[in-house]
């Protein structure tokens, strides 16, 4: 008997007995076995306390607890995102040895659902990149052409979810980090609107923009998991007051206005990412949309503004990791201020250096206004034109990423690398809510990849873009295709 | 005193290792440099910025702009103070040690 791939499928023959929990983990830990050791998406897989949690979930079961939306569905969890118990290294080895003394509100509520930690996956380091190469135990390859990249910075959690090792990752999205590697990797990533899920427990990038989403195969999926992760934390005062409430993903797109943004339908795109977008539009009218040219002028400014920005956070959030009071401390140091700056050189790696220099910089005396401050002033401006445009429209869709997969070490240069976020990061600066689906395939050299559509929605608008993801992945099947894992 | 900023198309390699400085990271020379030509790609890209008009647009720190939710002021539960001390590197009794602060003030 074959088993149930999909969260709600797993969930659903969990609830029931037609499979347990421990069938379900002991699968996902045979096919992390035959097949990881060519994509490396896990940083570490923990076999046994996976098992402990499914038994414990088939318990719960077997005793009649019927409040377990997730039951026995596996969840890989991004390197950043903190399990008690469990090290969590960020990808960086500043964190060298560091053992999480308490668990992420997320982390919380989907154990409650009972849903089953599998373990951790590579990203790059502090969650800054676009493929995965800067983590420091080593990159992770795309599972549909393994001298590719996954995308970033969740690309362990991209990949895992792809490869068919998990139906349920959790990414982080600072600028896309869930978008652009759930493009690349053919599968479904959801970055929710600012504050709907509590930051407690996820490591800080860039406060104003960090998000915790899923990767799943589905829409529905990713819904699934809204439900369970997102509400508010008192721990993070920044979390969203109102509650998501239940997402009905019945019926079709008639009466929703979707809007095209002419400047991300570009001639710098990959021809096929420009057709998926076409697609995507032509079955969004199919079901009952109205299509409707936008142009979002500010968008462009969006790179700018974010590395600005994003810079300027973490040189602030990455300053408590100083040697002191946890993570790894450079040895023989005469006094306090060489052990500072030996811990950090040695600890943090290339880009996060660089992030931190350049932020430290936008807000250092002198350029505090003239870059950091501006900065802040465009991305109001950013703001006021996507709420312009939703007094518009419902929805916005457009390419998720410029061009499919790249070939690792292709891109070396900084901006070059940036500027793969460029359809993804406005909707950080703006806290607006957005989800990538497969919509097609690209022909690039001898391989076939993914490519990815975005549909963006208003702050708290969740429910609609889930739905809208859900409705189009109803009448189509870019999202069934698998890569052939060696 | 007026303090005139370096306009970032003339950064110096001793800029770099001034704001490296700030941010407690040493570089060596090799590095400093790599990041100099780094920086400089990246504030041209940024130097975008400063056409737009921006005459009378608030800055926006963060797009949730709440006002100050409060919760009550009632005591909870932290972390085990052990628990704590375990994660530092080095610890004394109670307290996480570091190395000698100022010059002249042996441990």
């Amino acid at each position: 008997m074959s088993l149930p791939t999909t969260a709600l499928d797993i969930a659903e023959a969990v609830q029931t007995g037609s499979a347990s929990a421990r069938t379900i983990i002991d699968a996902a830990i045979s096919r992390i076995e035959a097949h990881d050791a060519a994509i490396t998406a896990f940083e570490d897989v923990r076999a046994d306390q996976a098992r402990a949690m499914a038994d414990a979930v088939d318990a719960r079961i077997a005793s009649g607890d019927t409040n377990l939306p997730l039951a026995g569905v596996p969840v890989a969890v991004k390197d950043c995102i903190a399990v008690a118990g469990e090290p969590m290294t960020c990808g960086s080895r500043i964190l060298e040895g560091y053992v999480c003394p308490f668990s992420a509100t997320a982390i919380e509520r989907l154990v409650n659902a009972g849903a089953v930690l599998l373990g951790r996956t590579r990203c790059d380091e502090f969650a800054m990149g676009s493929s995965t190469e800067h983590c420091v135990s080593g990159p992770v390859s795309n599972p549909w052409a393994t001298d590719r990249v996954p995308g970033g910075s969740s690309g362990g959690s991209a990949a895992a979810v792809a490869a068919g090792f998990v139906p349920v990752a959790l990414g982080t999205d600072t600028g896309g980090s869930i978008r652009q590697p759930a493009a690349l990797c053919g599968i479904t990533g959801f970055k929710p609107s600012q504050g709907r899920v509590p930051r407690w427990g996820q490591v800080s990038f860039a406060p104003s923009m960090d998000q915790i989403g899923p990767f799943t195969r589905t829409a529905a999926d990713a819904a699934a998991v809204m439900q369970v992760i997102s509400g508010h934390d008192e721990r993070d005062a920044t979390s969203a007051a109102d509650a998501l409430g239940m997402i009905d993903l019945d019926g079709d797109l008639s009466g929703l206005r979707i809007g095209i943004t002419k400047e991300h339908r570009s001639d710098d795109n990959h021809p096929a990412v420009n057709a998926a977008v076409d697609a995507a539009a032509d079955t969004c009218r199919d079901l009952g949309a109205t299509i409707v040219d936008v142009s979002l002028k500010a968008t462009d400014l969006g790179i700018a503004c974010y590395y600005v920005i994003g810079p300027a956070e973490a040189s602030s959030n990455l300053a408590r990791f100083d040697g002191v009071r946890y993570g790894r401390r450079a040895a023989g140091s005469s006094d306090l201020a060489e052990m500072y700056e030996r811990s950090r050189t040695e600890g943090f790696g290339p880009e996060a250096r660089r992030r931190i220099v350049l932020g430290t910089w936008v807000l250092s005396a002198g350029y505090y206004d003239a870059y950091y401050n501006r900065a802040l002033k465009v991305r109001r401006l950013i703001s006021n034109e996507y709420t312009a445009q939703f007094a518009n429209v419902d929805l916005l869709l457009g390419p998720t990423t410029p061009a499919p997969a790249f070939r690792k070490g292709a891109i070396s240069d900084p901006v070059s690398m940036y500027l793969c976020d460029r359809y993804t990061v406005t909707a950080n600066i703006a806290g607006l809510c957005g989800c990538s689906i497969p919509f097609g395939m690209a022909q690039d050299d001898d391989d076939t990849l993914p490519v990815g559509v975005q549909l963006l929605g208003p702050v708290l608008g969740d429910a609609t873009v889930l739905r809208a993801a859900h409705v189009l992945q109803s009448a189509s099947t870019h999202h069934l295709a698998q890569p052939v894992m060696a | 005193m007026e303090y005139h900023p370096t306009p970032m198309a003339d950064l110096s390699i001793d800029d770099v290792n001034r704001v490296a400085a700030l941010a407690k990271l040493r570089l060596t020379p090799e590095e400093a440099q790599a990041l100099l030509h780094d920086l400089q790609g990246i504030l041209g890209h940024i130097d975008t910025l400063q056409d737009v008009d921006v005459e009378g647009i608030e800055p926006m720190a963060s797009p949730l702009e709440h006002t100050n939710r409060l919760r009550p002021d009632t005591p909870q539960a932290t972390l085990d103070k052990q628990a704590i001390l375990d994660l530092a590197p080095e610890t004394q009794g109670d307290f996480v040690s570091v190395p000698r602060v100022l010059e002249g003030h042996a441990e």
